[in-house]
């Protein structure tokens, strides 16, 4: 590909961006209650309500908030990008019109990738305020932490965002909800998101390795290992590692699967 | 300008193109005709790099297709049968980010340019939503010049509109002729074709069955009118002198109370006036006359013995 050709397809990119951030915006309040809603009850939930019934012991707040950050940081991105491709090809159509641009596959299918890790990131960060309102002094961290916690979101917006792509263009609308629901519910609940790691090994080892099969597990250690040192059991390092091979598997499938469905 | 070599695609094993092929000089008019099915949507789509050949070369401008479809995309402008507008945008705004997304100078003046060109200035604020069949079609077909492309695919411009919306259509494709713009019209209807295209390709089941001018195509007895008056009463000397000419295939005399004359004809423009001067000749007179151009149901029973499925 010559620099002629890369500079068409930046420029087509950048201006179909910002044709999803203005729609993004244009659309703000269903965006931000399909982003927070969902972990909003599981913190109200889990985090208020259960403790203050002497249900769950206070300290749980410390284990469930960075698993809540993290599925949210999943749900944001990767159900963004696949309602949004799965429709877009079926009734929207403008995807149709983008692939008439000068435009590779491979650069417009990043970009809704990129599209995808911006809305997770915006989740993530929104529970994560959200939490520490409703929290007052339970977490404490430094600017920097934040930065080290936005490299995670950016990690898991790539990776769910990919994984969305995969199956926004796999899969009709008919059958394309169904399969987001069956592929999200065991990341949600065992990806480490109401459990954390370290417990697993000794009192339930068959749920460990599980546990360590599924992507979501990585950003939720990822996020504990920067907000609650104590309860983490995978270092930083190996979460990225983690999270990374998940990335390359999910970003190929995505790719493969959207080139498929936009060139017949 | 567009060379198409031996072009088969396949989905999923339903062959539609069969061993395609044909070229287009730089600023002619190309048709393909075809009843529903016949590949027409394939064909264009493999030259606007959506479709993937099975086999076969297309080049545009020289450039492959398959190779360097960011190049042709760049040359090309497009309206899709299928309409592609981004229904969560208004007519403006669906303008402008193609404008951007191609790299337009000054995106925003140029936009309302082509709006005012095609007439929907008024009307680009408001959603896709609320654009009636024939506004949808005059904002691809505006959308489809945003860069100035030299060449230009249209897709069924005209289904579904009505007769003043059509002929809007056919003017401004005969204003880019005038420009010097290259085009592949695809169509159902022999009138279209025949009004438009330098050429016509006609299509059935994937294949080409017959290419030339529409004028090579009627002179071949491909494309046969029908003029039909309505006479008191006829001679058979009449009859007998309008079968005489070269054109003429068939006189059938059909008694309604009053006499019905249908001459099948490949040039009812010249056998016209021929016609009547003979009537008139014989102290008759015509009080009604009527001409229909063959349609795609003709030309298809004439080429391939079966009629249109
Ligand atoms: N995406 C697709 N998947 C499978 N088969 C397809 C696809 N697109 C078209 N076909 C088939 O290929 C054949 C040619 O279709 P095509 O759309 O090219 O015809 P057409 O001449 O444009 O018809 P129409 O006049 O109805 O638009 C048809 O049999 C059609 O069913
Ligand atoms: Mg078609």
């Amino acid at each position: 590909m010559t620099l002629k050709r890369a500079k068409w397809s930046f420029n087509a990119a950048v201006a179909i961006f910002r044709r999803d951030m203005y729609v993004f915006c244009k659309e703000i309040g269903g965006n931000l209650l399909r982003i927070v809603g969902e972990p909003l009850f599981f913190l109200l939930v889990f985090g208020l309500l259960l403790p203050d019934l002497n249900l769950f012991p206070t300290g749980y707040i410390e284990i469930l908030v960075p698993g809540i950050v993290s599925m949210s940081t999943m749900t944001g991105s990767m159900r963004s990008v696949a309602a949004g491709i799965g429709l877009s090809f079926e009734y929207n159509e403008d995807i149709r019109a983008h692939i008439l641009t000068p435009i590779t596959m491979r650069t417009l299918a990043l970009e809704k990738i990129i599209c995808g890790t911006f809305q997770g990131i915006v989740s993530g960060t929104l529970v994560l305020a959200i939490a520490l309102i409703m929290f007052p002094g339970t977490f404490s961290f430094s600017p920097l932490c934040y930065c080290e916690l936005f490299l995670i979101f950016i990690a898991s917006g790539l990776t769910f965002a990919s994984l969305g792509l995969a199956l926004g263009s796999s899969f009709i609308p008919e059958t394309l909800f169904e399969v987001m629901f069956i592929s999200m519910m065991p990341m949600m609940f065992f990806g480490a998101t109401f459990y954390p790691l370290s417990l697993l090994p000794e009192l339930n080892p068959a749920f460990f390795y599980l546990t360590l099969f599924i992507p979501l597990t990585y950003i939720s250690e990822g996020t504990r290992a920067i907000l609650t040192p104590q309860i983490a059991y995978l270092s930083a390092i190996y979460c990225f590692i983690g999270i990374g091979i998940y990335f390359v598997i999910f970003f190929s499938l995505g790719l493969w699967a959207f080139k498929r469905r936009a060139i017949k | 300008m567009i060379h198409v070599s031996q072009l088969v695609k396949y989905y999923n094993g339903l062959k539609a193109l069969d061993n395609v092929s044909f070229h287009v000089m730089e600023g002619e008019i190309f048709g393909l005709l075809g009843p529903n099915g016949a590949g027409k949507t394939t064909l264009v789509g493999i030259l606007t790099t959506e479709v993937k050949p099975t086999s076969g070369t297309a080049r545009i401008k020289g450039i492959d297709v398959v190779n360097d479809p960011l190049a042709v995309k760049h040359l090309i402008g497009v309206v899709p049968q299928h309409r592609s507008l981004d229904r969560k945008l208004n007519g403006r705004e669906n303008m402008l980010v193609m404008a951007r997304a191609y790299g337009v100078k000054n995106p925003k003046s140029r936009v309302e340019e082509l709006l005012a060109l095609v007439g929907l200035t008024d009307r680009a604020d408001n959603g896709i939503r609320q654009y009636s069949g024939g506004m949808l079609q005059k904002l691809l077909v505006a959308r489809a010049l945003i860069h100035d492309p030299e060449i230009i695919f249209l897709d069924e411009p005209s289904l579904g509109l009505d007769p003043q919306a059509r002929i809007a259509i056919w003017d401004e494709i005969l204003r880019f002729k005038d420009e010097g713009k290259t085009m592949i019209l695809t169509t159902h209807y022999m009138e279209e074709a025949d009004r438009l295209c330098d050429r016509v390709a006609i299509m059935n089941q994937g294949k080409i069955v017959k290419e030339g001018t529409p004028e090579k195509l009627k002179n071949e007895g491909i494309m046969r009118s029908v003029v039909t008056l309505e006479l008191k009463r006829i001679s058979d000397d009449v009859v007998e002198e309008i079968a005489e000419f070269e054109e003429v295939e068939e006189v059938q005399v059909i008694e309604k109370g009053f006499t019905e004359l249908h001459v099948y004809t490949h040039n009812a423009e010249k056998n016209i006036p021929q016609i009547i001067k003979i009537i008139q000749r014989h102290g008759l007179k015509v009080y009604r006359l009527r001409s229909q151009e063959p349609s795609l149901e003709d030309v298809f029973i004439n080429l391939t013995g079966r009629s249109l499925t």
